[in-house]
């Protein structure tokens, strides 16, 4: 079998909740062995976020395990000194850094991109951000929704003629893109640097890449009026409500006017289309619709989308041994499959394996580690 | 999307285009040219189609699933992208597809119909998962001049499910997760000169109390979280009012100094003049039809220098 793309790359996760530590997964997806560093006194926060999926009493955080496959943990007081000194000569044998804190923490744990660089100068730094580095709102915060209001996004979604909205919390849009994104750069830097261009450091701005994915509209000569679903080159696009209270989604095509009058006895759009839809079942309007050749659609809940597994979808999400579904992956690798090889790990779960093997501390020395409180194992 | 990419990161990207792209007359216009056309042209050099040879030069391909099966010689690397993971006779579109992804169900309010998101998200998102993938496909070292072989499957209804896999109940029984519109934890609220989305998180609230200064929103029941879900349209109300008498800007600058993650709604076109954009040079000045607009530039600076620029952008418009 054919190895995964970035077998032999190390990656130090910092990364935490959504965006940093999706793209660590990401990275251990295609292969990367990739280390979730965590410290005795900060552990990701998305171990006990509120508001998902609860976990099961003792159990792994749903939210969490999504999002930490594939990876090993260790636990570190980047604070203390000694863990400090354990983290940089990891650093050194280790290609990839990857982070999300807010702007500056790095700086003050002394770990900055120079600091890195000097013990290794190959190393690739992925800082992904909100703002990006630099200028004058680096050090605003955000989740998700945030980046979609101060990126152009939202101004460009809503009904018509109404206010923007947002993703919301539950999808928290820009965060998942920017994982994808952020590993597709250091892939990137990776396969560059062993073209030999050195180490680098890369600025990942959410925000950017949340304005890049609707960057046609910075180019348009007046901001467009929101349009609900319209979008063009379609005739027609937009919900409309079945007799049975599904919603039908709906993309005509100026060439489908003849195929709609055959089926409904009217051309007229939207009307027409949304008085034969409220006259029809939901499943028998989606049949008749695309049997006439026009993209139709059920909205579905994440519930029903599950219904289309293994039919229209694949790998998006995979089944755990315990029959839960769980994160899966956004692409596939025909030569090397993606899998889930381990579950997410708990806090320090590999703090000595990873310290002896990488790092080259003894026994001895891990255990003084552990008293000076610098490092912590798991119980 | 992912050969815009590639180019701004330094491959030469050709475009076999087939006779007339209908890409290049969908809105906006600028000029007579689509936007989005030269948005994600950018960088890339254009071709009739019959220039099959530059295939066999290649080292990727990027194109649909369908036609990946009917290449005679196919380069090391292929990006095959479908709508569908399986074949599918279904007639379908990107609305069609985050219909069936559940995303469309999770933006908007539950009363009125289900809303999806500005632009075209689902066929870009498809995009950067083709790049990431073929990214990293290179990786791996050559082998006598040539990349070891790869295909990237990428269907748009997988990478919309995977975006959007948060509203999937892990296992049967949990909640199912929906839109919730004005009665969402985080929602849009007016403010003097526009809107506002109001994102907080369970240690903002204090914050957030201090800037709106509302005796209702110190009330102890609302410092509970659950309590705030249930009342989330009234607190939405309470903050409107106190920040209807604020500008975005000022908003912006309360969000800033208290570190709080609220998302003052700026329009891509004030966002041509906004201080961020401006100080990271992320927005470039190009040339489309004589006139000159605004574009971004790719969302990543590598040690400090952005990739791409307006060379390349002139070299595309041009072929």
């Amino acid at each position: 079998m054919t190895a995964p793309p970035l077998e032999g790359c190390r990656v130090l996760d910092l990364g935490i909740i959504t965006a940093g530590a999706a793209t660590a997964a990401l990275l251990a997806d295609m292969g990367a062995e990739v280390i979730k560093v965590e410290s005795p006194t900060y552990r990701d926060p998305f171990r006990g976020w509120a508001g998902g999926p609860v976990a099961e009493p003792g159990g792994m955080p749903p939210l969490f395990r999504a999002t930490n496959r594939n990876k090993a943990a260790i636990s570190l007081d980047l604070k203390h000194q000694d863990g400090r000194a354990a983290f940089l000569r990891l650093v050194g044998r280790s290609d990839v850094v990857v982070e999300n804190f807010r702007r500056g923490v790095l700086a003050r744990l002394g770990l900055e991109y120079g600091v890195l660089r000097g013990v290794n100068p190959g190393v690739i730094l992925a800082s992904v951000s909100s703002q990006g580095e630099t200028g004058p709102d680096a050090s605003y915060v955000s989740f998700g929704s945030t980046l979609e209001a101060v990126g152009g996004m939202a101004w460009l979604t809503g009904y018509a003629g109404d206010a923007p909205v947002i993703s919301g919390r539950d999808v928290n849009y820009p965060d998942q893109v920017a994982a994808i994104f952020s590993a597709g750069m250091i892939a990137t830097a990776w396969a560059a640097r062993r073209n030999g261009a050195g180490g680098c450091h890369l600025d990942l701005s959410q925000r950017e890449l949340t304005s890049f994915l609707c960057g046609e509209a910075f180019a348009a000569d007046a901001d467009a009026p929101r349009g609900g679903n319209a979008q063009a080159p379609h005739l027609l696009q937009d919900c409309f409500r079945a007799t049975d209270d599904r919603w039908i989604a709906v993309t005509l095509e100026a060439g489908d006017v003849d195929a709609l009058r055959r089926l409904t006895g009217t051309a007229d759009v939207p009307q027409g289309l949304a008085q034969w839809i409220a006259a029809h079942d939901g499943k028998a309007c989606v049949a008749a619709l695309t049997a006439a050749g026009i993209a139709a659609a059920p909205v579905l809940d994440g519930e029903g989308l599950l219904d289309h597994r293994n039919e229209l979808w694949g790998d998006a999400l995979l089944r755990a041994d315990n029959g839960e579904f769980v994160k899966g992956f956004p692409f596939r690798l025909g030569e090397a499959p993606l899998r889930v090889r381990r579950d997410a790990p708990c806090v320090g779960a590999d703090t000595a394996e990873v310290l002896a093997r990488v790092g080259g501390y003894s026994p001895d020395e891990i255990a003084a580690l552990v008293r000076a409180g610098a490092v912590e194992v798991a119980q | 999307m992912a050969g815009r990419i590639a180019a701004d990161c330094g491959a030469r990207v050709i475009v076999l285009e087939d006779g007339d792209d209908p890409v290049r007359r969908i809105a906006p216009l600028v000029g007579s040219t689509s936007a989005i056309h030269a948005f994600l042209g950018k960088g890339k050099q254009i071709v009739s189609a019959r220039e099959v040879a530059h295939l066999r030069d290649a080292d990727v391909v990027i194109m649909d699933a369908v036609s990946v099966r009917k290449l005679r010689e196919r380069p090391p690397i292929v990006a095959a992208l479908s709508l569908f993971a399986a074949d599918s006779e279904q007639p379908a579109s990107e609305f069609t597809v985050m219909a069936l992804g559940g995303l469309l169900d999770m933006v908007g309010d539950p009363a009125r119909a289900p809303l999806k998101l500005g632009g075209h998200q689902a066929a870009y998102a498809a995009g950067l998962a083709a790049y990431t993938g073929v990214a990293a496909a290179l990786c791996r070292p050559r082998v006598a001049g040539k990349f070891p072989p790869e295909t990237v499957h990428v269907s748009m209804l997988d990478v919309v499910v995977w975006l959007n896999w948060k509203s999937v109940p892990s296992r049967a029984g949990q909640a199912k997760l929906t839109r919730t519109g004005s009665t969402a934890e985080w929602q849009v609220v007016r403010c003097q000169d526009g809107f506002v989305a109001l994102v907080y998180q369970e240690p903002d609230w204090t914050a957030l109390c201090d800037i709106v200064d509302d005796a209702r929103l110190r009330t102890p029941d609302l410092a509970l979280r659950p309590e705030r879900i249930r009342r989330a349209a009234e607190i939405a109300a309470i903050v409107e009012e106190r920040f209807l008498i604020l500008t975005r800007r000022e908003i912006h600058a309360l969000a800033l100094a208290r570190r709080i993650p609220l998302g003052p709604i700026w329009s891509p076109g004030e966002l041509c003049a906004d201080p961020q954009t401006a100080s990271r040079g992320f927005l470039e000045t190009v040339t489309i039809d004589g006139r000159a607009v605004m574009m971004p530039r790719l969302p990543v600076l590598w040690n400090g220098q952005p990739l791409g620029g307006e060379r390349a952008f002139a070299e595309s418009m041009a072929s």
